[in-house]
């Protein structure tokens, strides 16, 4: 059996409701223009309580590989580190919040570019599933039954692009405001990120000692690190994001205050680990992908 | 890691009276200028369409290596038998076609078009077009737009120096579209970019489109080559082919004028074509980058009142699905 090309690490815990339709949005059946021959999904159970049942699993993807870790560290930088080491394929794409629903062209326009540029760093635009940003809505009454509803009204899974019908783009503007020329925004992370095995092994993987729950900076200083290799290229996907279904996260499901105070955390432990300030990577941003539909494309106005 | 190495390509450029725009075009696409043009293997033709004068042969002398000149004695008006001349006469495995000679292009064109053509089998890859000046060059030139105040708009840039700068001084075609921004679908390309056979399964640039500057033709040429199941389409994102003032059969009239004569291109391509022109409904893929503030049109706020469009033309103009 050959390798298959790309190795998909999704970190899940506790998510009993939203990962099975995380992994439905990753399985061959959904994702376009893509084979399972082509690529594998290592779902890593970091601990829960409640862990995935091996009849749900079955029924969701053939090339599903499951690890449940028992007693690890809490934060997901373990867990990715694990999955990384059992992947097969010469690109990794790591999920690190398994909550994320992805439209149908993700994973095919995610490894599009790596035959064509050197080393590239894919990212994937992260939206929340709902009217507005879930640290908001969630105490205007979002919840999870509306959730449900709102993925029954556009009838997912049949069209995955219909996601942005119901979704708000992840990334708020100081008080509260949408962004507006949405796509072209520049990210420092990803919930969905692209990039070669060798270069996630070059730079020694995920960070452990960025042990808060959740992982703190830990993924903002991976992405920082893969775009400091020399030869590294970052792309913006366009037309293509990861949705986050409610699951009580870390930090997307807390309230702002809450989260700015979370963040302020975040970077001390950032200088704390790494001996200067957090940045956000200056490097240039290549953009790919296409207009799946016209509220995608509406972004661009009304964010 | 080594990238995978690009196809060789073949630029050919259609001129005709552009004594003044071509030694521009040409430097845009010098290796100096064109940014990894060390990686790259390429050819530029100039198809001179029968100008009225011979090149200067002392301009001939100074072409490089990788130019060669062209002079058509009495050819058709249309460019269309230039297109497919310059075709003939090329070794590249890709084409780049530039029907109007008078584009000067921005620096990342080339490098970014050859990435199209590494991530994806058969595309055909679109160049946004912009006119040199502060709008469409049919408006402006109403305004006093001309040679001399495009000649002071490049050294204002310091072109050659920073080829980026064409966005500061240049502005998107508009036509009728109120604003236009990276994703708007495009029609037509002045610098369009496509595999060897394509051209040939299409049967070239269709000479029938005979009337001087081509009529529908370019439009026609992207369209067949959008149908070919075979293909992709690609719009470069943060690059562009910026439009010289030179007096163009469409280019460098008034509104009104372009309005009319467009109207009778329409009639031809229905004559040729036997249907109605419209839009390529196939799915627009889009590569590139935003390598300058100006260059992030989207936030240009310069939008023309918006005039009723009258019927017949909204289909033909319309960049917009």
């Amino acid at each position: 059996m050959t390798a298959p090309r790309l190795s998909v690490v999704v970190v899940v815990y506790n998510m009993g409701r939203a990962a099975p339709r995380s992994l439905a949005a990753l399985a061959p059946a959904y994702q376009q223009g893509i084979e399972a021959v082509d690529y594998e999904i290592i779902v890593v159970e970091n601990g829960s309580d409640a862990p995935l049942s091996p009849q749900v699993l079955a029924n969701l993807a053939p090339n599903i590989r499951y690890f449940h870790l028992q007693d690890p560290p809490p934060s997901p930088a373990h867990a990715i580190n694990f999955g990384a080491s059992q992947a097969r394929g010469e690109v990794l794409a790591v999920m690190v919040d398994g909550a994320h629903m992805l439209t149908p062209g993700v994973l095919r326009y995610g490894l599009d570019l790596f035959d064509s540029l050197a080393n590239p760093l894919v990212i994937t635009m992260a939206f929340f599933l709902g009217p507005g940003p879930q640290f908001e809505t969630v105490f205007e009454g979002y919840d999870e039954a509306r959730e449900d509803q709102l993925l029954a009204d556009i009838g997912w899974p049949a069209d995955g692009y219909r996601l942005f019908e119901i979704g708000v783009p992840y990334r708020i503007e100081p008080g509260g405001v949408r962004p507006k020329l949405f796509w072209f925004v520049r990210q420092f992370e990803s919930n969905c990120l692209f990039m070669r095995k060798a270069a996630f092994e070059e730079i020694g993987g995920c960070e452990e000692r960025f042990d808060l729950p959740g992982g703190g900076i830990m993924l903002p200083d991976l992405y920082l690190r893969l775009t400091e290799l020399p030869d590294s290229q970052i792309v913006q996907l366009l037309g293509e994001a990861s949705f986050h279904q409610l699951h009580g996260g870390t930090s997307t499901n807390v309230s702002r205050a809450d989260q700015k105070a979370q963040w302020q955390q975040y970077l001390a432990q950032y200088e704390a680990v790494r001996g200067k300030p957090y940045r956000v990577s200056q490097n240039p941003i290549r953009y790919y992908g296409h207009m799946p539909n016209e509220h995608a494309r509406q972004l661009m106005l009304t964010g | 890691m080594r990238e995978t190495p690009n196809v060789k390509l073949s630029v050919i450029l259609v001129a005709h009276n552009m004594h003044r725009e071509i030694p521009r075009t040409l430097q845009s696409l010098a290796p100096d200028y064109q940014v990894g043009a060390e990686d790259m293997d390429y050819e530029v033709l100039v198809v001179d369409n029968g100008s009225s004068q011979r090149p200067d042969p002392g301009f001939l002398d100074t072409l490089p290596g990788h130019c060669r000149y062209h002079y058509l004695e009495d050819p058709p008006p249309s460019p269309a038998y230039a297109l497919n001349y310059g075709m003939v006469q090329s070794t590249g495995e890709v084409l780049c076609l530039m029907i109007d000679g008078a584009h000067l292009l921005s620096p990342g064109v080339l490098s970014y078009a050859l990435a199209a053509f590494r991530a994806y089998p058969s595309p055909v890859v679109m160049t946004r077009c912009f006119f040199m000046g502060p709008g469409d060059q049919n408006d402006t030139v109403l305004e006093g737009y001309n040679q001399q105040v495009e000649d002071g708009l490049m050294q204002q840039i310091n072109w050659p120096e920073d080829g980026y700068r064409l966005f500061e001084v240049g502005s998107p075609q508009q036509g009728h579209v109120p604003k236009i921004g990276w994703f708007n679908r495009m029609i037509e390309s002045n610098c369009l970019f496509m595999r060897r056979e394509i051209f040939h399964d299409i049967g070239g640039a269709n000479e029938r489109f005979d009337l001087p500057g081509g009529g529908f033709l370019n439009l026609d040429l992207y369209r067949e080559a959008a149908e070919h199941p075979a293909t992709q389409v690609v719009q470069l994102i943060g690059e562009g082919s910026f439009h010289q003032f030179h007096g163009g059969t469409t280019t460098n009239v008034s509104p009104q004028e372009r309005d009319a004569k467009v109207l009778g291109y329409k009639a031809q391509y229905e004559a040729i074509r036997c249907k109605e022109f419209d839009v390529s409904p196939k799915d627009v893929q889009y590569l590139g980058h935003l390598p300058t503030r100006h260059s992030k049109i989207h936030l240009r706020n310069r939008g023309k009142p918006n005039k009723p469009i009258p019927e017949d033309l909204r289909a033909a103009i319309l960049g917009e699905s």
